[in-house]
């Protein structure tokens, strides 16, 4: 039984195929249209799904739609109403995009996939949730998911049991932690539903000092239920997030442009403790409800690492798993194992243990490319001499980007798509946003630690983090070997691995242990800023070029950004946030 | 030779035909797109003001809300603190199949 999963529209557009039950391939659009956060329908996700697959569309039992479409208009329609006639604006720039296709999503598949079997739309948090329990290696577990908004709901929470779900309540929008992280974002100058990692690593460099103000905002109940006051936003009517009141209360909107000041630290500080007061309550209401020991997470808000590594320690729960792709990618994912498990009823036989589920590139496709482009490059021998090499390089201070296998599905590199550099340097996180990344200053860059190695380097209660989900603290001893790695608070955002989830990647780390003493890397996705993680060896290749990259580690194959001048420029002329 | 010469003029007319098709395209095709942004915002601005402006007056007299904002900034200025709950009732568990068609 094949089952196609789709989301589009809204945010990350992205497809999944499900096969008897196993998931064989799952990607977001916006990597195949180099389009970052693409919303359109996910034509290129879905072709590559079912060419992944080995099927064609005829041989689609169903495909599971991420919402109920109509029961989103009806949340659109009853703003307009409301806000009657201050929404003129965003109704007039909303209403074409909802006439021409979110309305007409059944005749939309079908003209676009020449798609004639069944749709079936699954409510938007029940996707996510779907997402992250049915995949999860749980038999039963509690639920919440939080995002922005779906149809109605913000947030909802419930368990899972075998191949069923229920959902037994939800917070309704205006009402949503989201949002308000996506007004805070906005505030702060940085790009909504893009930038909010940005504001949470913006966080520890500031105090709390504008909690109390937030308070004024937000009604938190014990069971971590919110009610806003909705003066102080303009979401509900407009384009724009903060309201006059907002700007009144914690001062001028700041420019893309303009410094981050303290007070901008203080403000990003604030908002991650009432985002965790929120969500710890709600947890705990959960568990209340529940009494399950293992949690499941999805939804945009389930990215705020810095809150996940927190739970176990503020919350009765013993075990959490969220999905990688937690935002609307996921969504696709959470649509087709819904239909596949619960609503045909087939047994859950899949547990999700890696993000490997993109694209990958034969030998023979990579080769081709580099001659008929008569790109300079060396081929290894071996994986042996590839892993020595690479690691070699690393600890020589270069960097490195790391083209292998699948790509990765959801918004993180794992060791497919990533630029990998030398964590021991203290100089590196300059030399990388020198030469790469060119980013802001405040941002941390991540570390990836060798599986048996964690508990050596990090105050944390498990031994695998494959998904780059938590964040966790570094062993005080410890800080002082990896500096490019350490955030501010001396935290890290972690993903380990091992031989069987990666033996090339796990290989170079433990390769690089033995020249530096030290089992991490920096990894960080391979991309050109404001540009989707690179999924083709052709879109590898232009990166490095475009950028300070100096060597290109893709399947077997080694190319030096020197040896290649004719193809050199600077990828900072299109750069964007 | 006629023939040819005919051939020949019939081509060179349906190429200066062509020519002075496009240029007349290109002058009238940005002319289109405004008129056709017009005439959409004209239709938007109708069905706004008229459709959900009527709508959303009338039901206002009768004191019905479509979203719980004047609820909540009551609660907050009043009470400081309200201690109802907000998570609304809203159980989802598997329905028939044919639930799943719905848009809604
Ligand atoms: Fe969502």
């Amino acid at each position: 039984m094949n089952i196609l999963g789709i989301s589009c529209f809204y945010h990350d557009a992205a497809a999944c195929l499900m096969k008897d039950g196993i998931v064989v391939a799952a990607a977001e659009e916006e990597r195949f249209t180099r389009k970052k956060h693409d919303t359109s329908f996910p034509i290129n996700a879905v072709n590559y799904c079912l060419k992944e697959g080995g099927i064609v569309i005829n041989q689609v039992n169903y495909i599971g739609f991420y919402e109920k479409p109509l029961l989103k208009f009806e949340r659109l329609l009853s703003q307009h109403l409301e806000m009657f006639p201050l929404s003129f604006w965003s109704f007039y720039n909303a209403l074409p995009s909802w006439l021409n296709e979110k309305l007409r999503v059944p005749s939309v598949i079908r003209k676009k996939l020449k798609y004639k079997g069944d749709v079936l739309f699954i409510e938007h948090h029940l996707a996510h949730a779907a997402s992250a329990f049915l995949v999860s290696p749980y038999e039963e577990a509690a639920i919440l998911t939080v995002d922005g908004v779906g149809e109605w709901a913000t947030a909802s929470y419930g368990y899972g049991k075998g191949s069923d779900i229920t959902l037994l309540k939800e917070l309704r929008f205006p009402n949503s932690v989201g949002l308000l992280y996506s007004t805070v974002t906005a505030h702060l100058g940085f790009s909504v539903n893009n930038s909010e990692y940005k504001v949470m690593g913006l966080s520890p460099y500031g105090k709390p000092a504008y909690y109390d103000n937030f308070k004024k905002i937000v009604n938190i109940q014990e069971d971590g239920s919110i009610e806003f006051d909705m003066d102080y936003f303009d979401y509900h009517y407009k384009m724009t997030m903060p309201s006059k009141k907002f700007i009144e209360e914690f001062g001028p909107i700041r420019n893309p442009t303009d410094e981050v000041t303290q007070k901008h630290k203080d403000i990003a500080a604030s908002l991650q403790k009432i985002t965790e007061e929120i969500l710890f309550k709600m947890l705990n209401h959960l568990y209340k409800e529940t009494k399950m020991k293992n949690l499941c997470m999805a939804g945009g808000v389930a990215l705020n690492s810095v809150a996940n590594g927190k739970i176990t320690k503020n919350t009765p729960f013993k075990d959490v798993w969220i999905q990688p792709a937690a935002s609307d990618a996921g969504t696709s994912l959470g649509a087709a194992a819904y239909v596949h498990n619960t609503i045909i009823g087939n047994k859950r036989k899949y547990v999700m243990k890696s993000a490997y589920l993109g694209p990958s590139f034969s030998m023979g496709y990579i080769k081709n490319f580099l001659d008929n482009n008569k790109i300079a490059y060396k081929t290894f021998k071996s994986d042996e001499a590839l892993v020595k090499m690479t690691a070699r390089l690393i600890y020589e201070n270069h960097v490195v980007g790391w083209f292998q296998g699948r790509m990765e599905w959801g918004p993180r590199a794992l060791g497919a798509r990533s630029i990998l550099s030398n964590a021991a340097n203290t100089k590196m996180k300059d030399i990388l946003n020198l030469k790469v990344k060119h980013r802001e200053h405040f941002r941390p860059f991540a570390p990836v630690v060798s599986k048996e190695d964690v508990y050596d380097y990090f105050e944390i209660d498990k031994d695998e983090e494959p998904f780059m989900l938590f964040v966790y603290p570094f062993r005080e001893d410890k800080r002082k070997l990896v500096p490019s790695v350490v955030h501010v608070d001396g935290t890290g955002r972690l993903q380990t691995t091992s031989k069987e989830e990666n033996p090339l990647y796990y290989g170079v780390i433990k390769e690089f242990e033995k020249l530096s003493g030290v089992p991490i890397l920096i990894n960080t996705s391979f991309n050109i800023r404001g540009e989707p993680i690179v999924c083709t060896p052709e879109n590898a290749y232009k990166c490095m070029m475009g950028t300070g990259i100096d060597y290109l580690v893709m399947e077997k194959f080694l190319i030096k950004r020197e040896d290649n001048p004719k193809d050199m420029w600077d990828s900072e002329k299109i750069a964007r946030d | 030779m006629h023939h040819k010469l005919y051939k020949q003029n019939i081509v060179h007319g349906i190429y200066m035909l062509k020519k002075v098709l496009n240029a007349i395209k290109s002058v009238l095709e940005p002319i289109s797109k405004v008129i056709a942004n017009v005439i959409n915002f004209i239709l938007l601005a109708i069905v706004y003001f008229i459709g959900v402006g009527m709508v959303s007056l009338a039901m206002k007299l009768f004191g019905k809300h479509f979203l719980e904002l004047k609820k909540q900034n009551k609660a907050m200025e009043n009470k400081g603190v309200s201690h109802e709950s907000n998570w609304q009732e809203h159980t989802v568990t598997k329905q028939p199949l044919e639930q799943y068609y719905r848009t809604f």
